[in-house]
């Protein structure tokens, strides 16, 4: 009888909760006003949110592959030095220079660098324990990127999967604010080192501009994000994406063309976004300023 | 109704056991649903690093912007449950034109994108209304290497 009692109550309890948690992730309709689509009352709802918005931030590694298709040559003092781990006491530093160090790995190996990928995947390895992501994610893809740190494809393919399994950790265990300071900290250094190679390459230099279409996922990201290690490094960050935001680009659409047999579709719009000399600079200077803060 | 503090207390804590069982359980039919759908991210491409997921019921959409860089073949694979063909998938672009709807092949679980020059775009979701009513929606995204 009093099984029963508590099941009724329980099963009432989980009703009640499951409108609540419904009602809670219901969000401002942002659908966009696709012609020919009805968008009256739909809502954006999603467990990995802040306030209703999922957030993607470009991989580092697609930087580190245009940097190496450029044949840019590697810059040690490029990368985030392995004696500053000892300076991130606190999660916040720790996940944003996770972020840091994945990115420089994912540089690093374009190079054939042999013990330095050793060096920066310990890092990685090291705060991720400390952040108590490691022993939650795949022991056996950890121990294959660790076997494989020689190979370039591997370390680029492995890496981002363990990326990917670290955000997923975090984001199931309610540290979603970690998972996006490890995005945070990957944004900025592919910024510092495509930015650092744009003043003598065009692609570089366009790959910059171009992040104008993200500096609005990252204010999202950062304006909501409020721990105190952050706080310090939030107005600069903000800056840097008001100056992206700021840069001219245009837009063109053109009907794509899709390819059943290969399920492919070729994305045919035509874009560009300018980024004079003195806009380049401002830029490189804030990125610097931002990751100052973040590696300091 | 009137309820001793005994009883409130008991309600409150079976209530809560309630809702991190149904947190959890969630939480792990998203990871599940997020793992079957890494399958289609084979290895000629690279994961973005990041999982999109939301829970969906109804003609609920979740949408969020990406940036599609030039001269990358990207790889969108969308689910919802174990098995494929569940979830639809829009690709808009910042006029809101729909550049491709998975609608229109069979709900694809995966296609192909094939970037001439870099684009904002916004990547749409939904339940196939034809096949359920409410769940986990997952989209993964890899680049070619």
């Amino acid at each position: 009888m009093r099984m029963n009692y508590n099941l009724t109550i329980c099963i009432a309890g989980a009703a009640m909760m499951l409108a609540v948690m419904q009602s809670c992730e219901e969000t401002t309709a942002t659908k966009p006003n696709v012609p020919g689509m009805d968008t009256t009352g739909v809502s954006t709802t999603g467990t990995i949110k802040f306030e209703g918005e999922i957030i993607s931030v470009p991989s580092p590694i697609q930087v580190a592959t245009l940097i190496q298709k450029n044949n840019i040559p590697f810059k040690q003092e490029l990368v985030n030095s392995v004696q500053n781990k000892s300076r991130y006491l606190n999660e916040t530093k720790k996940a944003l220079n996770l972020g840091i160090y994945g990115a420089d790995l994912a540089y690093i190996s374009n190079y054939n660098l042999g013990q330095i990928n050793n060096d920066y995947f310990d890092l990685m390895a090291g705060i991720s324990a400390d952040l108590g992501i490691l022993e939650n994610i795949d022991k056996k893809m950890v121990n294959k990127l660790n076997s494989n740190l020689n190979n370039r494809d591997s370390i680029l393919g492995l890496s981002s999967e363990f990326f990917r399994m670290a955000d997923r950790y975090l984001k199931s265990n309610e540290r979603t604010h970690l998972s996006n300071y490890i995005l945070i900290g990957g944004w900025i250094e592919s910024l510092h080192l495509a930015a650092d190679g744009s003043k003598s390459n065009e692609e570089l230099r366009s790959r910059v501009g171009e992040q104008k279409y993200s500096a609005e996922s990252i204010k999202n990201l950062a304006t909501r994000l409020d721990d105190p290690a952050f706080v310090v490094i939030k107005p600069a960050l903000l800056q840097l994406c008001e100056l992206l935001s700021q840069l001219e680009s245009t837009y063109t659409y053109r009907q794509p063309i899709n390819d059943q047999r290969e399920k492919i579709t070729y994305l045919r719009s035509q874009s560009s976004v300018v980024v004079s000399a003195e806009e380049l600079n401002q830029i490189t200077e804030q990125i610097k300023t931002v990751r100052n803060a973040i590696i300091e | 109704m009137l309820l001793s503090n005994n009883m409130k207390r008991r309600l409150s804590f079976i209530l809560t056991g309630c809702l991190l069982v149904l947190c959890n359980y969630s939480q792990a039919q998203c990871d599940s649903i997020a793992d079957y759908c890494q399958h289609h991210i084979t290895s000629e491409y690279i994961s973005d690093g990041q999982t999109y997921r939301a829970l969906l019921s109804g003609d609920d959409a979740a949408e969020f912007q990406t940036t599609l860089f030039k001269g990358n073949t990207y790889r969108v694979a969308a689910c919802s449950g174990n098995t494929d063909n569940n979830l639809i998938f829009k690709i808009v672009d910042q006029d809101k034109n729909i550049l491709f709807s998975n609608a229109d092949y069979s709900t694809a679980a995966y296609w192909d994108f094939f970037v001439e020059n870099t684009m904002s775009v916004t990547i749409e979701s939904m339940l196939d209304s034809n096949k359920s009513d409410s769940g986990c929606a997952v989209i993964v995204i890899g680049f070619r290497k």
